[in-house]
Parts: C-alpha cells; sequence; structure tokens
C-alpha cells in the first residue's frame, strides 16, 4: 500500500479550487483545503461525503499551516493574488512540488497561447526558489490525467 | 478596518510559524555542530534543502513496499519504524524522538522497497532530506560527508550494540539496558510498544518491571 500523498489547496472555495477537489477526492489521498470562503464548499463536500467513501479532506483555516503538512501544494488562487500567497508559503514549501493553476484562470490552453505569461512563470519560480513549480494547462489536467501523473511520480 | 485588522493577525500568525520553523531548523544545527562546524552560511544552505513537514499522530511516513526517499530528522514529536511478521504483529526495530534521524537507510541508500513503516506516535514536526538534496548538499558543503560518515558509523554502532543485547541479554536486562539509555522514550510510548520493540511479550514485560520494583 502507497502513503496517502498530502495535498493542499489554496484557494479550494473557488471554481477552479472546487473543481480540483472534486477530481482529487476519490484519489485516495489527504486534501487539506484553504478556503476564505468554506461555505461556497459546502455542497461539494456534501456530494464527495455521499459519493466517496473513506475520503480524507479537512479544511484548515492557514495557507501556511496547509503547505506545512502538505508534500504537493496547489495554488488555485486568482493570478493577481498568486504573488501574495507565494511569499506567504515560501519557507514552508522548500523541497515541494507546487502546482500554480494561475494560467487556467486566464483560459490558457498551452505555451504558445499568445496570452501566455513566461515572465509570469519566472515570478513565481523567484518568490518559491526552492520548489518545484509546474504550470498547469487547462483541459487534461481537469480530467485528473496530468495531475495524477504529477502527484504519482513526485 | 475589518480587513485591517485581519492582515494584523495573519502577520502575527506567519510569524509564529517562522518562529516554529527557526527553532526546527536551530535544532538541527546543533545536532550537526556537535560533530562538524559548519560555516553560517553553509547552515543557511541547509535551509534551502531541507523539506519542512508536519505529520499528526497516526500517519505514515514510509509504508512497506515503498523506497524509502527521506532522512527525516525529527525535530518534535516521537515516531517508529517497525515490521510486521506472516501473522501482523508488529516488531519495533526503532523509535525516534527530538534530535534524532529514522529512516529506512537500506532502501534509501540502495534504492530498494523497503521492509519497514514508519509511522508518527505524535504530532509532529520533522526535516526531511531526499537523496537529490543530499546530494546537493554533499556537492556545496564538503564538511557534512564526514557528519554523514559519523552519524552511519554511530547509526552501526547502536544497530550492533541492539542486535548483542537482542541476542545474549535476559528480558530483564534488555529492560534495564532500554530504560537506562532511553529513559525520554519510555516516558513517552506505551508499554506493549516498548515489549515489542525488546522482543518480548507485553505480560513478560509487566513482570519483569514489577520485579524490578519489588526489589528496590
Amino acid at each position: 500500500m502507497a502513503t496517502k500523498k498530502t495535498i493542499a489547496i489554496i484557494k479550494a472555495s473557488g471554481h477552479m479550487g472546487s473543481a480540483i477537489v472534486k477530481i482529487l477526492a476519490n484519489k485516495n489521498h489527504r486534501l487539506l483545503l484553504f478556503c476564505e470562503e468554506c461555505e461556497k464548499l459546502n455542497d461539494v463536500l456534501t456530494e464527495i461525503r455521499e459519493n466517496v467513501s473513506g475520503s480524507d479532506i479537512e479544511l484548515m483555516g492557514c495557507p501556511i499551516e496547509a503547505s506545512w503538512e502538505a508534500d504537493i501544494i496547489i495554488l488555485t488562487v486568482a493570478p493577481s493574488e498568486e504573488e501574495k500567497f507565494a511569499e506567504l508559503i515560501r519557507a514552508f514549501a522548500t523541497g515541494k512540488i507546487v502546482i500554480s493553476m494561475s494560467n487556467l484562470h486566464r483560459g490558457i490552453r498551452n505555451k504558445d497561447d499568445k496570452r501566455f505569461k513566461p515572465e509570469a512563470v519566472k515570478k513565481l519560480a523567484e518568490l518559491l526558489p526552492h520548489s518545484k513549480i509546474i504550470k498547469a494547462f487547462e483541459g487534461p489536467i481537469m480530467d485528473g490525467e496530468i495531475l495524477d501523473r504529477i502527484i504519482n511520480e513526485n | 478596518m475589518f480587513f485591517a485588522k485581519r492582515q494584523r493577525t495573519l502577520i502575527f500568525r506567519v510569524n509564529g510559524y517562522l518562529l516554529s520553523l527557526i527553532a526546527m531548523f536551530d535544532l538541527l544545527f546543533k545536532h550537526i555542530s556537535k560533530r562538524v562546524t559548519l560555516s553560517s552560511s553553509e547552515l543557511e544552505f541547509l535551509t534551502t534543502v531541507f523539506i519542512p513537514k508536519k505529520i499528526r499522530k497516526k500517519q505514515y511516513l514510509l509504508q512497506e513496499g515503498e523506497i524509502c526517499k527521506w532522512m527525516t530528522f525529527v525535530s518534535k514529536g516521537c515516531l517508529r519504524s517497525y515490521t510486521l511478521d506472516a501473522e501482523g504483529k508488529e516488531h519495533i526495530v526503532q523509535f525516534a524522538i527530538e534530535d534524532w534521524w529514522i529512516a529506512d537507510m537500506y532502501s534509501y541508500l540502495t534504492g530498494e522497497p523497503s521492509e519497514y513503516i514508519i509511522d508518527a506516535l505524535e504530532d509532529s514536526e520533522l526535516l526531511m532530506l531526499d537523496i537529490k538534496g543530499k546530494e546537493t548538499v554533499l556537492e556545496n558543503i564538503p564538511a557534512f560527508e564526514k557528519f554523514l560518515r559519523m552519524l552511519l558509523e554511530s547509526n552501526h554502532i547502536a544497530s550492533h550494540r541492539r542486535l548483542h543485547t537482542m541476542m545474549t541479554k535476559t528480558a530483564e536486562e534488555k529492560y534495564l539496558n532500554f530504560i537506562h539509555s532511553y529513559p525520554q522514550i519510555m516516558q513517552r510510548v506505551p508499554q506493549h510498544m516498548v515489549a515489542s520493540y525488546l522482543g518480548i511479550s507485553p505480560e513478560t514485560l509487566s513482570r519483569v518491571r514489577k520485579q524490578i520494583l519489588a526489589t528496590k
């Protein structure tokens, strides 16, 4: 039996965050959800509790606490907030995988998209110099396919 | 106004967490400096490589059949490594409390799947060094090689002593040896785990303890 991976999702209450929670809920991971408006997650969590036996999900009051416990951190914050959250979790993200979903907020599908900003990737790498940063693109990741691969390989 | 208050609370919290992290690394630095002297820039480099991790009581760090990817320094808490026999009975190999390391070094060094399980007996705070991190440290801090060699030597000596005790000592001698060597662990782990570590039944341990108390 493989050791459960602990995955922090920051912020889990947005559209993107709750979609990721749904994808990961039945994959035998431990999910730590940081949300600012947790009531928005009520429906999603109720649905998961009814359909997924043995789901391991916990709401966390602080993004740092969630990152400290996590093996993998998924930032589902808006692009404008990414910097703020990256600074908060920096010291606790050393050596960990940080998956940034900020591209998805812009609807960017791949690196060829004209709106893709390589400097944003660079900026995040500067803010989290000792983490392994993975920028997510729409499509496969929302099917869980790429996300699974990233999580299981690390 | 509300927002400002919330921001202040957050800053206070961030500082609290950072202080905890500094305390974790402080313990590691003191631990290393007992064996080798590192410069302040070398110590700072370690903070960019060691992975800070919190683990809760009963959570696993390693399961049987997985490759042990980390050498783990315990800054706070208590963990154990154990193996299961064919009947599912636990045999505890090692406990680790503050200022100790825990890993399946055989699996860590050879990359072969582990036969051991590591889990937390208390909520714990850890600093973990993966294989890539270890290589990076060795490249950048030559003295760390000496530290690692000394660590492995003391690990070897402890394993050898333990093997000798297990093969030649009576239950009473094993118990006395344990409480003498590890008084702090004795107070933190349940009796049945101490018995498992000593390779005796909980009943035998209970009898031995009564005998020792009676002779005092």
